[in-house]
């Protein structure tokens, strides 16, 4: 056995193992950035020790597979490197757990990889050795992997497919028709240019649309393939419903610690208090509206910079009572930063 | 599949929260404070030795992957890399982490370019391109590197985000690439579009693109390390906590005499009221000729002062003319002095330009602006002078700009 293999057997490593497991939940219920790292049934429900024991054991995990990879980072001097490991674990378990079976999404993987290959209007490419790529044009440029973002980006297309159910999207004339709507898709992100998607991409898009409860009842599918019931229904994320109004108080408390005295003053008056640029200026004893208009300035770019990846506050995340919320407890701290007149 | 979101959270605390060691050593604790006053991930976390367990993990798994290192080519080309060449990676020094307002900046990876410079290049000097290790944060003009390519892991090199550092500021080797693909970074860092057939191609921007943050605080903590590097040059850097605070210069001169002949090369007739001077002060306080002041002259009814506008090229003076600028109000406040104004007959779309600012009181030596604020899009500026009350003198300014970064965005 390894020496790494050797290590994660003891009851050091089960120690270890299991504080970084307890960070992990605890990050998951204080931030909710992690929520969806995790199947959401069981979230509310299992006990927290059987939940703890499964990250523990996939962190064991994740160390034995990637432990080339690991060696290398690690073995490279950088001082923050847990932050690293933290990062591809949590990107690791991303990979791993949207889908609650991978073999049922194996499966739809192969099926498509077929079709394409079969189908005379694609191109299919392998890339990294193993991943399986596809494009509707012969000369097409190599593309990252969608993130999470891109793939959201991409609406379902309501006209080929009446109902999200994955009796109606299993169907060879269906799925060739997703898979050219998706790569056109894919393709406007880059500027039109044609794109080699990631078939995986595609599998994921498509799971995040169709419902897992409906597939579950499926037994033979009209085309005579087998039943895959192997997505579940993403459209509900509850990190985005529920928010957590402490974090989000001390989140204004953080945010109004980076602004500088004069960029309190002048963002209360002009967005909480809305006084005119002038008014501002006079209330502040400036001489006129191009003090306050910098200052503004600099107060919003440094919050869209702030909240830009912050959970319920960020464009594309907004809980809106949670901002509410986040203005509020700002607001009343910046208060205190504007002269008595 | 990888959120952008969360590899943007993930990024700003691997580049600027403290390590546990330094959030735990007692010298460090002002600043660590500062940190905890305004950083939304570490003020929600619970008090935890170790990190919550992920600086106890990594350092397990160092201890035990050192006693057997990485097997194969990797593993033998780290022990013999050898002097310092272009195409290796190193991690700067991890004494060089360093506080700036407020933040820890962790020492980066570099991509080696080009060792040495032009002729009045110190030999020291070296330029190198920053790296990250997570490629769902990379951009249009960034080149994406699969593992067989780095002897590392995957990463991608920031061929917008070129600097100088001294060769004596590497820190750990960690891997080579070839000669192509350092040609490649730098055919990529002159045009964003030169992307080889092999690479992948990154999304293109969006509308409040997670990546366009990224790239801010790529821009920082670049910053941040070249301007460490440079500030060991200096014959006389800031000292004290406000220094730190202050705008610094990339400059690839080693001594301010350095730096003036460069000055005089591209505006003959420049001179200084003094002789013993700093970088700083040998860009503010430049006389330039009085026929190319007569150049910039204002011919409004407006009173205003000249200034200098110096272009940059890879730390290197490119462009040093003459601007103006006017002074809207100058107020005596509590221990000082606030100014603000503008400048003016700045280039256009002049991007990521910096305005340095100091105030001359006379028989003494210049005094630097406390804080200084810019907006080069309108030109206004807003400065403040730790000066007495009733210090004679006046204030003179220089706008600052690296060329070699206009193409960043």
């Amino acid at each position: 056995m390894s020496k790494i293999g050797k290590w994660l057997e003891s009851q050091e490593a089960h120690d270890v193992l299991a504080r970084v497991a307890r960070s992990i939940m605890r990050h998951w219920r204080s931030t909710g950035l992690s929520l969806s790292l995790f199947p959401q049934d069981r979230r509310r429900d299992d006990p927290i020790d059987d939940l703890l024991n499964e990250i523990r054991s996939e962190l064991s995990l994740f160390v034995l597979e990637s432990r080339s990879r690991l060696q290398e980072m690690l073995a490279s001097g950088d001082k923050n490197c847990h932050c690293y490991l933290k990062a591809a674990f949590i990107n690791h378990q991303i990979d791993n757990v949207r889908g609650p079976d991978k073999d049922r999404k194996r499966y739809l993987h192969n099926r498509i990889a077929d079709l394409l290959r079969k189908s005379p209007d694609f191109f299919t490419f392998v890339r990294n050795r193993q991943l399986l790529a596809f494009s509707m044009a012969n000369e097409s440029i190599l593309i990252q992997p969608l993130s999470l973002e891109d793939i959201e980006g991409i609406p379902f297309p309501h006209d080929i497919v009446e109902e999200l159910e994955y009796e109606h999207i299993n169907k060879k004339d269906v799925l060739l028709k997703l898979a050219a709507y998706f790569w056109n898709q894919a393709s406007n992100m880059w500027a039109d240019k044609p794109v080699q998607v990631y078939l995986r991409d595609f599998v994921d898009w498509i799971g995040l649309h169709v419902s897992i409860k409906s597939m579950a009842k499926i037994n033979r599918l009209a085309d005579g393939d087998n039943p895959i019931d192997f997505v579940e229904d993403n459209q509900r994320r509850p990190d985005r419903e529920c928010f957590d109004p402490e974090l989000v108080k001390i989140w204004a408390q953080n945010f109004a610690n980076r602004l500088s005295r004069k960029e309190k003053a002048v963002f209360h008056l002009r967005c909480g208090v809305e006084l005119t640029l002038e008014d501002t200026a006079l209330k502040l004893g400036l001489k006129g509206p191009s003090g306050p208009a910098y200052h503004e300035g600099k107060a919003k770019e440094k919050l869209r910079s702030f909240l830009r990846d912050l959970p319920w506050l960020s464009l594309d995340d907004l809980n809106e009572e949670a901002f509410s919320l986040f203005c509020d407890t700002l607001f009343s701290i910046l208060k205190k930063s504007v002269p008595e007149s | 599949m990888f959120s952008r979101k969360l590899a943007l959270s993930l990024a700003k605390q691997y580049r600027t929260c403290p390590p546990q060691d330094i959030k735990d050593d007692p010298s460090h604790r002002k600043n660590v404070d500062h940190h905890l006053a305004i950083c939304p991930y570490c003020a929600t976390q619970e008090p935890d030795p170790a990190g919550g367990g992920w600086e106890e993990l990594a350092e397990k798994l160092q201890d035990i992957f050192s006693s057997s290192p990485p097997a194969g080519e990797a593993g033998r080309l780290r022990s013999e890399h050898g002097k310092p060449a272009p195409g290796k990676f190193y991690f700067v020094r991890p004494e060089l982490a360093t506080w700036r307002s407020g933040y820890f900046y962790n020492p980066p990876m570099v991509l080696l370019l080009s060792a040495g410079g032009g002729t009045d290049a110190v030999s020291d000097d070296i330029l190198v391109a920053q790296t990250y290790h997570d490629s769902s944060l990379a951009g249009p003009g960034d080149l994406i590197l699969a593992s067989e390519q780095t002897q590392w892991g995957e990463l991608f090199v920031e061929c917008w985000n070129t600097y100088t550092l001294r060769a004596a500021n590497l820190g750990a080797y960690v891997g080579q690439v070839s000669p192509e693909i350092v040609a490649a970074v730098k055919k990529l860092g002159q045009d964003p579009g030169a992307l080889p057939d092999w690479a992948m191609s990154p999304r293109p921007f969006t509308d409040h693109d997670a990546r366009i943050y990224f790239r801010e605080l790529e821009v920082e903590v670049g910053y941040t390390f070249a301007s460490s590097a440079i500030e060991e040059l200096m014959e006389d850097p800031p000292a004290g906590e406000a220094g730190m605070e202050r705008p610094r210069l990339r400059l690839a001169y080693s001594s301010p005499q350095q730096l003036r002949d460069s000055i005089k090369e591209k505006a003959p007739g420049t001179r200084w009221a003094r002789e013993s001077i700093t970088m700083e002060e040998a860009l503010v306080l430049a006389q330039l000729p009085q026929e190319q002041l007569a150049l910039a002259a204002d011919e409004t009814d407006r009173r205003t002062f000249p200034a200098n506008l110096i272009l940059l090229q890879d730390g290197r003076i490119k462009t040093f003319k003459p601007i103006r600028f006017e002074i809207f109000s100058e107020q005596l406040v509590s221990g000082g002095m606030e100014t603000s104004g503008r400048v003016f007959e700045l280039p256009e779309n002049l991007s990521g330009s910096m305005l340095l600012c100091l105030f001359e009181v006379e028989g003494q030596r210049a005094v630097a602006s406390t804080e200084c604020e810019w907006d080069e899009t309108t030109g206004s500026f807003f400065a403040e002078f730790k000066i007495e009350g009733d210090a004679e003198g006046k204030m003179a300014l220089a706008v600052v700009c690296d060329l070699s970064g206009e193409t960043h965005e």
